[in-house]
């Protein structure tokens, strides 16, 4: 595989877990194997709001927020490397919601970046999430 | 120096540039594929577009710049910083003040000769 395909693959699977997770059609038992184990120790993880999250703070949010949301759907777009130094990559996607209960906008769409290490899994070291540009947004499809 | 202090160094240098009406100091802080991403705004790449963005902005207003690091993640020569940004913008034809704040990003990356240049710089708004 390449680069790209290992990087969109993991973004993929990912957001697919969280709308399992959120929508509780996964075993509760799957959010470390699935998600936390790919975190970095010093994983910061930042919304479109602004907020410092740690790994720690991930988890907690997560825990409480198990099948609260069975109406949460997300799908990803875009993924594009920006920068490969060595075993790390920068890369942005896009990310479309609906039915995001805990958004302000129940259909939003953000853009993101992640550091990751590319290791056996991937390892997630920075996420990012900004709102997308409104005219993109708009012209986009929320029909998934 | 430590790794913070050198980060803290290049980032005054972009901001001295920015205050200065300096936008060459500014490009060279920057790695050459610098990419730019502000909250609702197109994605940017290279250090053209840095010059495209702010030479607008410093025509505009009197500008000055600051920057508090919150986190420091430091994998070995590459270094992603998050803080806050706040300024403040002094427009040049009102005389209005802005004082523009949020959450900013920045990522750096060693060249060889070991300066640190910026390859990240993204935003969120508001004062979260």
């Amino acid at each position: 595989m390449t680069t790209l395909q290992i990087v969109t693959k993991e973004i993929v699977d990912l957001h697919d877990f969280f709308t399992e997770w959120f929508n509780g059609t996964v075993e509760r038992d799957q959010l470390e194997p699935r998600f936390l184990s790919r975190l970095d120790e010093n994983v910061v993880f930042i919304p479109p709001e602004g907020h410092i999250m740690t790994g720690d703070m991930l988890k907690g949010g997560f825990d409480r927020g198990y099948g609260a949301n069975k109406g949460f759907r997300t799908q990803i777009r875009d993924v594009t490397i920006r920068h490969e130094f060595g075993d790390l990559v920068m890369a942005t996607y896009t990310e479309w919601q609906t039915g995001a209960a805990n958004s302000a906008e129940k259909k939003n769409a953000r853009l993101s970046s992640v550091l990751m290490k590319i290791t056996d899994p991937v390892t997630w070291l920075h996420i990012q999430e900004t709102w997308l540009r409104d005219d993109l947004r708009e012209a986009g499809s929320f029909d998934f | 120096m430590t790794v913070l202090e050198e980060i803290q160094a290049a980032i005054a240098e972009w901001n001295t540039g920015l205050d200065n009406g300096d936008i060459e100091r500014m490009v060279a802080s920057c790695h050459p594929d610098v990419m730019t991403v502000n909250e609702r705004q197109p994605v940017t790449t290279g250090t053209q577009a840095i010059r495209d963005k702010y030479n607008p902005r410093i025509a505009a207003a009197e500008i000055t710049s600051g920057y508090d690091i919150e986190d420091l993640q430091e994998y070995g020569d590459t270094v992603i910083v998050s803080g806050r940004f706040y300024g403040t913008m002094k427009m040049r034809d009102t005389g209005e003040v802005k004082t523009p704040e949020g959450r900013l990003v920045l990522g750096y990356k060693r060249d060889k000769t070991g300066a640190w240049k910026m390859f990240l710089d993204m935003d969120n708004n508001g004062p979260a």
